[in-house]
């Protein structure tokens, strides 16, 4: 399967359009009586448009996604400025690690994954970092204007 | 910063952790290791069944911290 977008209708931004979850298990939980102790609505999963980000080493979510699907807390990350970038008077910036089920329908790929919390952007809810994008091709045809992700075939011998 | 005592507990851990689970999920809790699992998502659902809340530390049982990138920052996992 593979998901071809037109780059012309995006200004050139690879995005491709994924839905974003609790994890089933966690969906199953919160439906038993402990999870209902907990006081947690059960949310409605979040579609959108996320950001191919080959810069990016991991994945993220943004925050409001993050607050309304209530995701799961499971980890932490100092982030720092890298030196020599263009940023380097930025300070230390904590950010969560969120667990959820990320799903790309166009390529039939769904899968669960560590998130790292970013703030919001009016363009999408999620970028997609190299620890997801491993697993596919990506072509960005700039002449052509078209962006192409597929799943990646293994090379025989 | 959040998870900091889990971060600590799991670091103090790590090499042993290394040398018998190399690749699994640890959870943690606090001072205490939960469980070790073999995938993100056994561990995030045993961390779940186990301490019954929503929140908590799960690490990656590599030889080291790995190096996250974005958006011109850089930070440990």
């Amino acid at each position: 399967m593979s998901f071809e977008g037109d780059l012309a209708q995006t200004d050139g931004v690879p995005l491709v359009d994924v839905t974003i979850d609790i994890q089933s298990f966690y969906r199953s939980y919160l439906e038993t009586e402990n999870g209902g102790a907990m006081g947690i609505a059960l949310p409605v999963p979040v579609r959108g448009r996320a950001l191919i980000d080959t810069g990016a080493s991991m994945s993220c979510v943004c925050f409001p996604i993050a607050e309304q699907l209530k995701l799961m807390r499971i980890g932490a990350v100092t982030f720092r400025g890298v030196e020599g970038a263009r940023t380097p008077n930025r300070s230390a910036e904590q950010a969560p690690i969120f667990g959820a089920m990320m799903q790309i329908p166009a390529l039939g790929w769904r899968n669960e994954v560590r998130l790292v919390g970013v703030q919001p952007d009016p363009n999408h809810i999620a970028i997609l970092g190299r620890d997801i994008l491993s697993a596919f091709r990506l072509e960005y045809n700039g002449p052509t204007q078209t962006l192409r992700l597929s799943a990646r075939t293994l090379q025989r011998a | 910063m959040q998870f900091q005592v889990e971060q600590n507990t799991f670091e103090s851990q790590r090499s042993d952790l290394v040398a018998q689970h190399s690749g699994s999920y640890a959870v943690v809790d606090g001072q205490d290791l939960v469980g070790v699992y073999p995938t993100l998502s056994d561990a995030t659902r045993g961390g779940l069944q186990t301490l019954r809340k929503p929140s908590f530390f799960v690490g990656h049982i590599t030889p080291q911290r790995t190096r996250v990138v974005l958006n011109g920052m850089t930070g440990l996992l």
